[in-house]
């Protein structure tokens, strides 16, 4: 198989999870928790991010200015994630002016060192760090806390280990995306393919998050974790 | 090839570690739940025994409460009963004055056994004076029965009436044990403040006590249940002679805890 058609393989079923997270995401809608209509969001932001992007590819226009605006979405709503969930570990003050920053960051980024019609490797590089960072410390408060006996029941679990998995992976390639360009196109589909096949795991990790029915209904306020039964 | 391979070999090997550390971090949280659960079943399995050495304690109490009514002030009120049968106007003064007298010593008898009742329910001497009277007065009672006890306190602080009912229970089960098992001729108590905290000390001079004779005491699980009502826990230890038994307690707890 080449690696051109690798990566057309690749890609089109990370976008066909997507688009199946998404659905089950809607159809699921009343019964999800606060964590999981957060995700969802970002899920439905991705879809149109993606949908912009293959449209402007198909018609040979630049697509990278999608990424300069996704990038701040993501942060978003993956930042307040962790926000919520790292309460009592973090001061949410801290993280909040982390995501502010990197809002900041991606704005001059974007006016000052790499324009619209490249890709944003520096945002994304500092965003993995970050993400990859919060991750970690996540799986550090569930060993300190001890909170949640069945781990498979909780949401954010599936969607930590899909933020770890996805950024460790991408990591080095966001790092050096720029600079690809001048490798040949074989090697550039296998590099993006392998990145799709990451994709791949990480929108099922997401669509698993979604699908989850935490052990005690949680609160769709937003008020605050609700306590787990324990059984 | 050559920077391709090395991105590709970089981004699948930063990929297997997270899913690595991912694995790990699953197997040691199992780990630490599973010792976790051990570890609440023991404490659980720990409070159903102090629960049920309470209960039991409880039963014996009214048992005992049971039989002094019914065998002692039962029987004399049936006795009295039989003397008043016999206070009729025929009778010869004499005899009136013999039954009259009969009757006032069953009455007096009667009397001292629902104080001693009475007594053994809520010390009257702890309800009026307080914890350190209370146990002065047990001095007095041990020397009758050739014990001496010595005691020494240093209160810095009022705890509540609850409080001081729990400690001189625990003080008076000690008793009991000493003067059942111990064979001992003197008693070292003292209640003393040391280090921010509420010193109980209790010793004896009796044949000490080895681990199987008491692992299965009622009284000893009474002691620890009531101690840990209080949030403190009784050490024991052999002494050069007889045993010695020591509990920390917070004066706040001591000050605060009340029955609901």
């Amino acid at each position: 198989m080449s690696s051109t058609l690798f990566f057309e393989i690749t890609r089109g079923i990370f976008h066909l999870l997507l688009i199946l997270a998404v659905v089950i995401g809607t159809i699921r809608f009343r019964k999800l928790s606060f964590d999981q209509r957060i995700l969802l969001c970002l899920l439905a932001c991705t879809l149109v991010a993606e949908a912009v992007s293959v449209l402007l590819w198909h018609f040979k226009m630049n697509n990278n200015f999608v990424y300069h605006v996704y990038s701040v979405f993501e942060v978003f709503f993956l930042g307040t994630l962790y926000i919520r969930n790292l309460q009592g570990l973090l001061p949410a003050v801290y993280l909040k002016a982390c995501i502010g920053l990197l809002g900041v960051f991606a704005m001059v980024n974007t006016l000052f060192f790499q324009s619209l019609k490249e890709f944003n490797s520096n945002v994304t590089f500092v965003e993995s760090l970050l993400l990859i960072i919060l991750s970690t410390l996540y799986f550090y408060k569930l060993l300190r806390d001890l909170e949640h006996r069945k781990l498979e029941r909780e949401p954010m679990f599936w969607i930590n280990m899909s933020v770890l998995t996805y950024f460790s992976g991408a990591l080095l390639l966001f790092h050096v995306a720029n600079e690809l360009l001048s490798l040949p196109e074989e090697e550039r589909a296998a590099i993006w393919g392998t990145h799709a096949l990451f994709n791949i795991i990480h929108y099922l990790l997401y669509g698993i998050a979604l699908w989850v029915k935490p052990l005690n209904s949680q609160n769709i306020t937003g008020s605050g974790k609700s306590e787990e039964i324990i059984s | 090839m050559k920077v391709s391979g090395i991105l590709l070999a970089g981004m699948i090997g930063l990929f297997s570690l997270s899913f690595g550390y991912i694995i790990i971090f699953m197997l040691y949280q199992r780990r630490m739940i599973a010792k976790d659960l051990q570890q609440q079943k023991m404490e659980n399995d720990h409070q159903k025994k102090l629960l049920q050495a309470v209960i039991e304690n409880q039963e014996a109490e009214r048992k005992r409460i049971a039989y002094d009514l019914h065998d002692e002030i039962g029987a004399l009120l049936s006795t009295s009963r039989l003397y008043f049968n016999q206070l009729s106007p025929g009778r010869a003064e004499e005899q009136l004055e013999a039954v009259s007298a009969k009757i006032n010593f069953l009455f007096d008898d009667m009397m001292t056994n629902i104080r001693r009742i009475s007594h053994d329910l809520r010390p009257v001497i702890l309800e009026n004076m307080g914890l350190v009277e209370a146990i002065e007065d047990v001095s007095y009672k041990l020397m009758d029965a050739g014990v001496t006890l010595n005691f020494a306190h240093c209160l810095t602080f009022k705890m509540t009436r609850e409080s001081e009912l729990m400690l001189y229970r625990v003080f008076q089960e000690l008793v009991t044990n000493t003067l059942k098992h111990a064979h001992a001729s003197r008693i070292d108590f003292s209640l003393e403040v040391k280090a921010d905290h509420l010193c109980f000390d209790y010793r004896d001079n009796g044949v000490g006590f080895t681990p199987s004779t008491t692992t299965g005491g009622l009284g000893l699980k009474s002691i620890d249940s009531r101690l840990s009502l209080l949030g403190a826990s009784m050490q024991r230890e052999h002494a050069a002679e007889g045993v010695r038994f020591t509990a920390y307690l917070s004066p706040d707890n001591l000050m605060e805890y009340e029955k609901h």
